[in-house]
């Protein structure tokens, strides 16, 4: 018997696809951002996993963790837009990213100027950075990332602890702080 | 110094913290929402003029109660010559050099998509296939017309 959720969203219940995006889009929205490095692509990532979501709905109550299904298809999607990124279409997003800010869309988001630290966390290896990114702003547990990464928990807490130490080197000591 | 460090690593935690509150614009909940709709219910948009609002989440139906079988076939049948005649040109033609400021207005043809694109005064009709509607990130004019130069790229 799966969760009460599960099968209201399985069923097309709108009213339960919205609970689901207020409960998590917020978490969701902000671990793509931090894994891409882009507020926009993060919108996209967001977007596409509810509609995909919606698609493959039927499949919902055999899902144990519903979360941590969502976050793992958020991972997936990220790795998906990160491998593209890296076979040369980069200069096409940056361009869209450009003409968006100059037709008006909103591409950096309020309340996020600390660039600085922004800058370190997006220089992170990609491993590090999505850990960082589920405990941060996903709020997973070390035992809940391990699930969605395919690691153990302890390599999720090294990586975590090791993504930490970066940035404490990266940013200059007195800043850290700030 | 282990104090210090320990003091440093938990102000930089704080710090991620505050980072990870931003929020998506308000507008994006009902654009997420409205695209699951269209998926749930279908909802049938057959032409995207290049407007945020105006989009298929598949390929609208040419069923329709008002129509007769015979005229569900012969649509049918002038459906697939279009797109027989569309995709000849679509092979035929060399690749548009899209600007920026280029348009697209993007079709929904059966399993297919026909992009209409405006480029330097030219009006070029080419039909993307097998990509769907779906495949095309929905909410982003500009995006949109990248994405179309990039699909344009793949499939010519």
């Amino acid at each position: 018997m799966g969760n009460p959720l599960s099968e209201s969203l399985a069923a097309g219940d709108r009213e339960a696809f919205a609970a689901l995006y207020d409960r998590l889009a917020q978490r969701l929205f902000a671990t793509a951002r931090t894994m891409l490095a882009s507020a926009t692509e993060a919108e996209d990532v967001v977007h596409d996993l509810f509609v995909e979501l919606a698609r493959i709905r039927h499949r919902l109550p055999g899902i144990a963790d519903l979360d941590g299904y969502l976050f793992t298809m958020l991972r997936h999607a990220v790795g998906r837009r990160l491998k593209r990124r890296s076979l040369g279409r980069r200069t096409i997003d940056r361009l869209g990213r450009e003409r968006a800010d100059a037709d008006g869309f909103e591409t950096r988001l309020p309340g996020m100027p600390d660039e600085k630290l922004a800058g370190a966390v997006a220089a992170l290896p990609p491993t590090q950075r999505e850990v960082i990114a589920l405990k941060i702003d996903g709020g997973l547990t070390f035992a809940e990332i391990a699930a969605v990464i395919g690691t153990s928990a302890n390599t999720a807490a090294s990586r975590y602890r090791y993504a930490i130490e970066k940035l404490r080197a990266a940013l200059v000591p007195d800043e850290v702080s700030r | 110094m282990t104090d210090r460090t320990d003091a440093q690593r938990l102000a930089l935690e704080q710090r991620l913290e505050r980072m990870s509150r931003a929020r998506p614009p308000s507008s994006f909940r009902r654009r997420v929402l409205s695209a699951v709709d269209d998926m749930l219910y279908g909802t049938p948009h057959e032409t995207v003029p290049g407007t945020k609002s105006g989009w298929s989440g598949g390929s609208p139906s040419l069923r329709s109660p008002d129509l007769v079988p015979g005229t569900v076939f012969v649509l049918a049948i002038a459906t697939a010559i279009a797109v027989v005649a569309l995709s000849a040109s679509a092979i035929s033609t060399s690749p548009v050099p899209l600007t920026l400021d280029d348009r697209v207005r993007l079709t929904c043809v059966g399993d297919h998509v026909l992009a209409t694109l405006t480029a330097n005064a030219r009006t070029t009709d080419l039909v993307l296939r097998p990509r769907r509607m779906d495949d095309i990130p929905a909410h982003r004019d500009t995006l949109r017309v990248l994405d179309a130069h990039r699909l344009l790229q793949e499939t010519l």
